[in-house]
């Protein structure tokens, strides 16, 4: 009986392995040079696209926080500073990050040109826009914080400055292979690079502009509610599902490869990772402003979620989902309290986009060491340092002058 | 940029709300 089942099913098995409906020998399989250059470039492409779409997240998040009369502004701002983005990073950024030395500080400045070659993986172009959509995404976040006092051109030529130098220079020092990448730091797709980059440069903006017009009373606490009342929490919440879906193409997409069946495996981890982190940040948030302040705040859900992404961001591919959970859900606790303090010190973010970019970001990266052993504590401090406080001090000469 | 341009708005634009003073594009037609 078992030599006959072996006779009906052996060549059975071996069809199946010829027409490749099975897995097996694939994982050891290896595409032609040609085959990954497609896959790599088709990564960073819709990888991209996810990222793009992060700016519509943006925009109604955003939207939504402000009061009713200072919506279509936002609105303005977020499409403007896009393009802003985009044409700055075309003209100085690429190479101002790419063009880096070495263990370098700073790269070039000439205006990014397509040199795909087969041997660097992937097209040029798609490695342009992949970047490009990043450093869009830093000037985001600075938007919402100075909501609703501060004039649109002023905040204009501040995008150009973000984009075309500053975040490429910060951006050079790691992923240019500058000094901060020889110094063995490690920030995967951008928890300092660029959500504490966008969060310094807010905390450094809503400083210098200061709070809106009766936000915070003579005694120092918040005003009542209901002046500054978010105008629509749907639409805030669209807004973070939306930033939520983009977060797969930003975390997903620096793995910069998908053309092995190990960097297929390693794309899908960060997606897990990635979504249990949003959801730690949640549940995390829910939890601590039922237990400690008596309501469910949902806006504080809503950020929590940005603060569990935010802070896995640095290190999406290594935690066990459980570890993932848990940095998600710090990175959400960080936010509500993040929160308290700047209400406690009078700094008036709109939208939250400080304790939910900056400082969960900076845990994000700290605790890179506890899930990479071939990240240092050392290294992750001094590389959350350096950058926070350059964009910090330019910023804040930048406004004050 | 504070010296030049000015980064705040007035206190009168800041209270009409930057829709008006900004953009002159309401978003809302229905407020409280």
């Amino acid at each position: 009986m078992t030599k006959m089942i072996k006779l009906i099913t052996a060549p059975l098995y071996s069809l199946v392995i010829l027409m490749g409906l099975t897995s097996i020998g694939n994982a050891e399989t290896t595409v032609s040079a040609e085959v990954g250059f497609i896959f790599n470039t088709l990564l960073f492409l819709i990888c991209g696209f996810l990222v793009m779409f992060m700016a519509a997240g943006f925009a109604m998040l955003e939207s939504g926080m402000v009061t009713s009369k200072s919506v279509s502004v936002i609105c303005a701002k977020n499409i403007g500073l896009f393009s802003i983005a985009g044409i700055m990073f075309w003209l100085v950024g690429y190479n101002l990050a790419y063009g880096i030395p070495e263990g370098g500080y700073i790269g070039t400045i000439i205006p990014w040109s397509d040199s795909s070659a087969i041997e660097t993986g992937y097209s040029d172009g798609s490695d342009w826009y992949f970047q490009m959509v990043f450093c869009a995404t830093t000037v985001s976040i600075v938007s919402g914080a100075m909501a609703e006092r501060i004039k649109l051109w002023p905040f204009f030529l501040f995008a150009a400055i973000l984009a075309g130098i500053l975040y490429p220079i910060v951006m050079g020092w790691q992923w240019g292979g500058g000094w901060l990448a020889e110094l063995g730091f490690s920030d995967f797709a951008g928890s300092t690079l660029v959500h504490s980059t966008g969060g310094a440069a807010a905390l450094a903006g809503a400083i210098i502009i200061g709070p809106r017009l009766g936000r915070f009373t003579k005694s120092g606490a918040p005003a009542p509610i209901k002046p500054f009342a978010a105008s629509s929490i749907p639409l805030v919440t669209v807004g973070v599902f939306i930033l939520w879906l983009g977060w797969f193409g930003f975390n997903g997409g620096s793995q910069l490869a998908m053309g092995t069946a190990a960097d297929a495996i390693a794309v899908s981890t960060i997606f897990i990772n990635t979504f249990l982190a949003g959801a730690g940040g949640v549940m995390a948030a829910a939890t601590v402003t039922r237990l400690g302040f008596g309501k469910t705040d949902v806006v504080q859900m809503l950020n929590g979620c940005i603060g569990g992404l935010v802070a896995i961001t640095a290190e999406p591919l290594m935690p066990s989902p459980l570890a993932a959970i848990l940095i998600g859900g710090v990175g959400g606790v960080i936010v509500v309290y993040g929160t308290k303090l700047l209400f406690a010190l009078q700094i008036d973010d709109v939208v939250g986009a400080i304790p939910a970019h900056l400082f969960a970001g900076i845990w994000g990266t700290l605790i890179v060491p506890a899930t990479n052993p071939d990240a240092s504590f050392s290294a992750q401090l001094i590389g959350v340092l350096a950058v926070n406080i350059f964009i910090f001090v330019i910023a804040t000469l930048c406004g004050r002058l | 940029m504070k010296a030049t341009v000015g980064l705040r708005l007035s206190k009168e634009a800041e209270t009409k709300g930057t829709d008006v003073s900004e953009t002159g594009v309401i978003a809302y037609a229905i407020r409280d």
